[in-house]
């Protein structure tokens, strides 16, 4: 039972890294990026590429892989979001859908459908544990990966709270105009926001191939994921990302003790609950539900 | 050589045109009032110039420099300042930290988060407390300390008095005839047409978009102003 | 001086628009005896496009609401059909019941997702789609992903069977577009375009937001799983992933966003563009799907009123007459 919260605690890290992200693209911006996943995925490739092609040490491929991200990040917002914005709520929608669907495909054409795994470039790492009393062994990556998205969140939070550029970006997202007009250059700031945000992806990307491994098509799983993790963590501050991915990986490690199925099923019902119980807020009774006209 | 040159701007809303060719000037160390009632134009005038708002027509320039073509932050960083209806203060940040954004233009020039402290007292000890827990005179302080923590040439203010208390509209005006004297160029849009009279070196009012009279304090009074307001001749029945 | 105005709904450009589908209606129809089995399954194919890509247009067109997940109702259909036609109804009718199912289906969704945002609504129904699509893969008699087929079917002859699909996904097309646009016409579809153009402002003079964004939910609801349950029709085979893949949700997007979002015009126009290309291109497997996305979001960003949104306000009046055209005469 031990070894069985140790582990959801460690894929609780895993989704946290997996969502942070994501949560940070909307707290900023207030765009769902739905290729979230999709750029994930990239970064592994990415990584896999450098790493195993290239034979750059795994450290060094994820530095040059952050820089990457980050200008992919820059360029996406300036060419595709920024118009999108301007459109209405469904665009940036639709087009980072549309987005995901280019990149899982090309990904697709560009590197097969082979599943790649990053475990062959850290070595023993791949499998060592740390042990603990009672005879448990957790595995040191995802201890790592914990640690990693701790880390991720913590450093998110002050580069907001705490420099000019994360009041920048809070001042973008809260107010856009009066930011302009303060001299805040708005359409920069969200393009190093969007970069951030895909950067982080690579941590996230180095998790999975550590952890398991990928095919091009499995953003769009990493998407949900993430986004159930940032849905029942609440907005507020990144650190209920943290609480969210937590509890999505408790419910998901649950379910998965009544049924082989139950993985993701359990997964999904901890998301649905969770948008239940933010409805109750507002008087939620099936009377409510029923009521023509019912507040939104 | 004026600060704010403001010729011919033409502005609208959709197919509703709020500003149909206004022309202005304002010099260093001179008050403009513009004047007029509700939906005169006068807030889409401001955002004009600003380059908040998309003006389909005219020019501005700043000290004899062309700003028509720069976006908003351009303009902020060239040194003309807006401090928008409302305030529109960053509610979940705190006084300092809403300051320290208005340095965001780069600019060189007098003003530091020590030196509005000195020209508001009543704000240093609000340093720490969030923008949004502020009383309407306090918050009209911060969005004026910002404007001026951009070092600007200009600044332009949207209705001054609404909604404070006529103490801290008094405190406002001592402050911002502090900020002429040193020399700035303002714009401002007022409803309360007593504080325009006591204040102004300039008037303006706007009546549906255009210029309906332009004079002096002392060469005009309540009933005219109140007249070209509403677009009538002085002393003509509604 | 007095005005005289005159108040017509309809007009030139909607009386060829409706002559214009009903000599397509006829040849549809006429497609067995024109172009064979084969062309019957491809003329399903092209009424399944439309269906899909009207009702997902009338969903975000109309409602604003985008929803990845409206493979929801089309695999739950479809599932619902094999799984009546299992317990011994005739499929077309289990068709038919499937579609009630489907309708059904939207009104409890409706219930507690129309109370999300935006993104969270979007990847909501993609949530609800996936959680659908695992319980269904625990059915036995699906087994998983290796499916299983709609096999009483065979009890028709394979050419009383693609006719009969056909005519079936005719009949539904037509009712389901002739409710969509009954209903715009009315007050409801008033209220539903007051929506579209500014939420708050149709709130403010007291348009039930919600219940109109329901009305509209429950019918997309109702057309993507006819849509559903005819697909599996004429594809006869059931395998999860087909039906509840994400691909589906890629080409409701593109059709939508190509044709011109908001108007059914353009979503038809979508569908029957989608339906050439996809006869020409679908060979080339990822690289069409990597195509498809560039062009959508191509029209997002450059023209997001799509190819009607064009065309449209060039026509005098309106093709589909959904709106009031008001003309002044003067003495």
């Amino acid at each position: 039972m031990t070894s069985q919260l140790i582990n959801a605690v460690l894929l609780g890290g895993y989704y946290a890294v997996l969502a942070t992200g994501l949560a940070f693209m909307f707290s900023v911006m207030n765009i769902i990026n739905l290729a979230h996943g999709a750029f994930i995925i990239l970064a592994g490739f990415g990584l896999f590429v450098l790493g195993s092609d290239l034979g750059v040490p795994l450290p060094l491929a994820i530095v040059i892989m952050i820089g990457v991200m980050f200008v992919v990040g820059f360029i996406l917002h300036r060419v595709v979001l920024s118009r999108a914005s301007g459109g209405g709520e469904l665009l940036p929608i639709l087009a980072t859908f549309g987005i995901a669907i280019i990149l899982d495909n090309l990904m697709f054409q560009v590197f097969g459908a082979d599943s790649k795994s990053l475990a062959p470039m850290v070595g023993d790492l791949a499998w060592a544990s740390y042990e603990l009393p009672g005879f448990i062994f957790i595995g040191k990556i995802s201890v790592y990966i914990l640690t990693a998205g701790i880390v991720m969140i913590g450093a998110l939070e002050w580069m907001l709270r705490r420099t000019t550029l994360g009041h920048r970006i809070q001042a973008t997202s809260q107010d856009r105009a009066t930011a302009s007009l303060l001299g805040i250059d708005t359409g920069r700031t969200a393009a190093i926001a969007t970069g951030i945000a895909l950067a982080t992806g690579v941590v996230a990307a180095t998790a999975l191939g550590l952890r398991s491994a990928w095919g091009p098509y499995d953003g769009s799983a990493q998407l949900l994921f993430a986004f159930e993790a940032v849905v029942i963590g609440g907005i507020g501050s990144l650190w209920r990302v943290l609480i969210g991915a937590m509890i999505l990986a408790f419910a998901q490690s649950m379910g998965a003790m009544i049924h082989p199925q139950g993985f993701l099923i359990s997964g999904h019902l901890a998301f649905l609950a969770a948008v239940f119980v933010r409805l109750g807020g507002r008087s939620f009774s099936l009377k409510s539900l029923l009521a023509k006209g019912a507040r939104a | 050589m004026s600060t704010l040159e403001v010729k011919d701007i033409v502005a609208g809303h959709g197919q509703l045109c709020a500003v149909h060719g206004v022309t202005l000037t304002v010099k260093p160390g001179e008050m403009l009032f513009v004047l007029g009632s509700n939906g005169a134009g006068k807030t889409t005038l401001l955002r004009s110039i600003a380059g908040d708002h998309q003006a389909e027509g005219g020019s501005v320039a700043l000290s004899g420099v062309d700003v028509s073509r720069l976006s908003a932050h351009h303009r902020a960083r060239s040194g003309l300042s807006l401090v928008p209806e409302g305030r529109r203060l960053f509610a979940r940040m705190t006084v300092r930290e809403n300051l320290m954004l208005g340095a965001s233009t780069s600019r060189e020039g007098p003003w530091t988060i020590a030196a509005i402290y000195e020209a508001f007292p009543n704000l240093a000890k609000l340093d720490r407390s969030l923008a949004g827990k502020l009383s309407g005179g306090e918050q009209q302080a911060v969005a004026i300390g910002r404007a001026l923590m951009g070092d600007p040439m200009a600044i332009m203010l949207d209705e001054v008095s609404l909604g404070l208390s006529p103490a801290a509209v008094e405190l406002a005006y001592e402050a911002l005839k502090k900020v002429r004297d040193m020399g700035l160029a303002l714009l401002i849009v007022e409803q309360d047409l007593n504080r325009a009279l006591a204040n102004a070196d300039d008037l303006i009012v706007m009546c549906e978009g255009h210029v309906t009279l332009r004079t002096k304090p002392a060469e005009t009074s309540l009933e005219t102003l109140a007249a070209a307001s509403f677009g009538h001749e002085e002393g003509a029945v509604a | 001086m007095t005005v005289a105005l005159t108040v017509t709904r309809g007009g030139a450009t909607a009386r060829t628009t409706i002559s214009i589908i009903a000599i397509a209606v006829v040849l549809l129809a006429a497609t067995p005896w024109i172009f064979g089995v084969g062309g019957s399954g491809r003329a399903v194919a092209l009424l399944v496009y439309v269906l899909l890509a009207v009702m997902w247009n009338a969903l975000a067109g109309f409602a604003g609401l985008v929803s990845i997940g409206q493979t929801l109702f089309f695999g739950v259909a479809a599932y619902t059909t094999i799984r009546l036609a299992d317990a011994g109804l005739d499929p077309y009718l289990a068709i038919i019941v499937s579609i009630g199912i489907g309708a059904a289906l939207g009104w409890v969704t409706s219930l507690f997702m129309l109370s999300l945002k935006d993104g969270e609504f979007a990847i909501g129904m993609w949530v609800l789609s996936s959680l659908a699509h695992l319980c269904v893969n625990l059915d036995p008699l699906i087994q998983g992903e290796t499916g299983t087929s709609l096999i009483s079917l065979n009890v028709y002859s394979i050419e009383m069977r693609t006719s009969l699909t056909l005519w079936l996904a005719l009949a539904v097309t037509i009712a389901v577009l002739a409710v969509l646009v009954v209903l715009l016409r009315s007050r409801t579809g008033a209220a539903i375009t007051a929506i579209r153009d500014d939420e708050i402002g149709a709130r403010s003079v007291g348009v039930d937001v919600i219940g109109t964004k329901r009305v509209v939910f429950i019918l997309a609801a109702a057309g993507t799983a006819a849509a559903g349950a005819l697909w599996l029709a004429s594809a006869s085979n059931f395998q999860p992933r087909a039906y509840f893949g994400v691909q589906w949700t890629a080409y409701m997007l593109f059709m939508v966003l190509v044709g011109g979002l908001g108007r059914v015009e353009g979503a038809i126009i979508g569908a029957v563009l989608f339906f050439v290309i996809e006869t020409f291109f679908a060979s080339y497997g990822a690289w069409y799907l990597v195509g498809l996305g560039v062009i959508a979001v191509l029209f997002a960003l450059l023209l997001p009123k799509g190819l009607w949104g064009w065309i449209g306000p060039r026509l005098p009046g309106e093709a589909i007459p959904t709106g009031y055209l008001i003309e002044k005469k003067n003495p």
